[in-house]
């Protein structure tokens, strides 16, 4: 393992002769969930210090396959096509391992002074961090990363038009947690840890999961930033690794009938290094912060849906009975609610919300999920009752969560709770940016309808999620 | 399942998740009521119309039911008409479609006919609906020149200090202004020019979404 971050030394000139760095490659996150970048070299890098590199403002004002947004406006875009900045942070700067003279470092969008731009997923992921800081609170996050892994190429899979992929599994069956399956995928693991391990991203375990050829990994619980960071990251060595191995992987969170590509995100707070989630004076230890939190958590889930279920192909994940939550509810150990609360013991307290579908923005999908956490902690919320039953097939007059990307930006749009901390104007242009999701499936002649995907949910999402 | 009720009380009822066509669909019919003066006892007309992609297996039925007009999505087997036509592609069906069992049903056909069927209106009178509708809903401050290529006539609106100009045929213009196409579509596709701020385009261009949808 080497990591070799830049955050532990004094000089980057120092740091890029001592580790041979020659070019740097720049990462940002743009609305989707994509990473977008340039490589740099070292030159022009550090010459563009401390603000960083030009880019185009369209690469954060494009849809999924770069046509610009030309239907709705954001105040931070020009009047003209013009440039904004990909503003690196250096403490994120590390070595590539492989590529033995390239560097990455994580950035984020910026004005061309420097001022930061609000509509930037890491910027408001810092922002909401921010909020919960302010009020005395830090949070401690993990993700759980699920993706399907294919014997196809990325090439091959195109020219198959994605169909019948041959998944890296020994069983024909849906299994879970089947050593042999794993036993499959180890090679290409291995090669994953290995590089996650250089990156310096910390992994708890991963293991088979119910698709066929669907893999899980665990990541170490970390800040926020540093957790969301560490899944584009991930999602991009896993990238990379498939790629260079003649595979395929896919985050797209329905890509084959069966399971889907779901994206759990942990989430615990703490004062003073303490957890807080945790009160062995009250019932069931759950802490009077606990439940506000959790009644913020269940009253937002519906609108917090558009950014955990941010693609039309993410509600196909939503069925009942098919593994993810449909109803906006909580539980303690309850894996079928919207919530699952796992509060036993002060060290493993904490908050597992189940909404979130493998091809969401972590930035955005964290910055939600404090948002929604943090409101109810504002307004001294009280949650509903416990669900302690299986939480599908319940009467149809329980609201069931939106079950699709308009159903989800109209529960966002009436949510004034999550505007006020996410910011209006960045809220509307999400939703605005859903709806040209929607516009454009439709307008492709697809049928919403239909129980498979559709070619263009492939062509827009098995290779860049 | 959204409801809106128009003040003659011909509720038009749309599913949660319907489509942009849907969408459109119960806007025409929205627009035609309003137009064409229609109450409630217009509904003597009751029966079902598919609407039938010759395309896709995306379908459409319009059901007139004694106190409102229910648009879904599917096929009904005992459907009075059927339309089909070739809408993969747009968001708006457009007309003419073709028509099947209008010979059994002719009274139902030409109310049909009536409510789906949008009017062509001059474009100037349409365009002037239009930038009053940008006046009231969209922050912009523009001096418009509207010049059709087949014309000589030219329309011009506003005094604001970006001035805008937009150009194509009296027939891209007429649909660009009334409802049955968005601006965006038109630019891409080179029917209609227009020369504005990027932020002014967008901010038309989603205007003349929400007006196509009935979002407004």
């Amino acid at each position: 393992m080497n990591p070799t971050p830049f955050r532990e030394e004094a000089s980057l000139d120092q740091w890029m002769d001592r580790h041979h760095v020659k070019r740097i490659r720049s990462f940002v996150t743009n609305l989707d969930g994509i990473g977008l970048g340039k490589y740099c070299n070292r030159s022009k890098f550090l010459k563009a210090l401390p603000n960083g590199h030009n880019i185009a403002d369209v690469a954060l004002a494009a849809d999924s396959e770069s046509t610009p947004h030309l239907t709705f406006w954001h105040s931070f875009r020009h009047n003209v096509m013009g440039d904004i900045l990909l503003k690196p942070d250096l403490d994120t700067l590390v070595t590539d391992g492989i590529d033995t003279d390239l560097g990455h470092v994580i950035c984020e969008f910026t004005n061309m002074d420097g001022s930061a731009i609000d509509l930037c997923p890491r910027t408001k992921l810092k922002q909401v961090v921010k909020a919960v800081n302010d009020v005395g609170f830090q949070v401690k996050a993990t993700c759980e990363l699920e993706f399907f892994l294919f014997e196809d190429s990325f090439d091959e899979a195109r020219l198959k038009q994605y169909q019948n992929l041959q998944a890296i599994e020994s069983s024909p069956l849906e299994t879970i947690y089947f050593l042999r399956d794993s036993y499959r995928a180890a090679g290409f693991m291995n090669e994953v840890i290995k590089r996650l391990e250089w990156c310096g991203i910390q992994w708890e375990a991963w293991n088979d999961e119910n698709g066929h050829g669907q893999i899980e990994l665990n990541l170490v619980p970390t800040d926020p930033i540093s957790l969301a960071d560490n899944v584009m990251r991930s999602k991009q060595i896993i990238f990379e690794t498939a790629s260079d191995l003649g595979l395929s992987a896919t985050f797209m969170a329905h890509p084959q009938k069966g399971f889907s590509n779901g994206m759990h995100i942990h989430h615990s707070l703490l004062s003073d290094s303490k957890p807080v989630f945790f009160d062995a004076t009250k019932p069931e230890n759950r802490s009077d912060l606990l439940l506000h939190w959790i009644a913020g958590l269940v009253d937002t889930m519906p609108a917090a849906t558009s950014y955990l279920c941010p693609t039309i192909n993410s509600f196909r994940r939503m069925r009942e009975f098919a593994a993810p939550p449909v109803t906006a509810t909580w539980g303690e150990e309850n894996k079928s609610t919207g919530i699952r609360l796992i509060s036993k013991s002060p060290s493993t307290t904490r908050i597992e919300h189940r909404v979130g579908a493998g091809d969401l923005n972590p930035y955005l999908a964290l910055a939600a999920i404090l948002a929604g956490g943090l409101s109810g902690f504002t307004s001294k919320s009280t949650p509903p009752t416990e669900c302690n039953a299986l939480a599908w097939g319940l009467p149809a007059e329980i609201p069931r969560l939106p079950r699709s990307i308009m159903e989800a930006a109209g529960e966002l749009d009436r949510n004034d709770a999550l505007k006020d901390i996410l910011g209006h104007e960045d809220v509307d242009y999400w939703i605005k940016s859903r709806r040209h999701d929607w516009l454009n499936f439709n307008a492709k002649g697809n049928d919403p309808d239909d129980s498979k995907p559709s070619q263009w949910e492939y062509d827009r999402y098995f290779n860049l999620f | 399942m959204k409801s809106e009720v128009m003040p003659d009380q011909i509720a038009i009822v749309t599913m949660d998740d319907a489509t942009p066509l849907e969408r459109v669909l119960a806007r025409v019919i929205r627009d035609n009521i309003k137009r064409h003066h229609l109450t409630l006892d217009v509904l003597h007309h009751q029966g079902q119309v598919n609407l039938i992609s010759t395309t896709s297996s995306f379908n459409i039925t319009v059901s007139c039911l004694a106190d409102k007009i229910v648009i879904q999505r599917g096929v009904q087997k005992d459907a009075k008409i059927s339309l089909s036509g070739d809408w993969a592609g747009t968001v708006n069906p457009g007309m003419p479609l073709k028509i099947k069992g209008r010979w059994q049903h002719p009274r139902f056909t030409a109310f049909i006919k009536q409510l789906l069927i949008q009017d062509r209106r001059p474009w100037q009178v349409a365009a002037q609906e239009f930038f009053e509708c940008v006046h009231e809903k969209v922050d912009v401050n523009i001096r418009v020149k509207v010049q059709p290529s087949n014309e000589t006539t030219c329309f011009e609106w506003g005094s604001g200090n970006e001035d805008i100009t937009i150009t194509g045929s009296s027939s891209n213009l007429q649909r660009l202004f009334d409802k049955q196409s968005t601006l965006i579509e038109e630019v891409v596709l080179g029917r209609i020019q227009c020369h504005s701020s990027l932020r002014t385009t967008a901010l038309l261009s989603e205007l003349t979404i929400n007006r196509l949808l009935g979002d407004l």
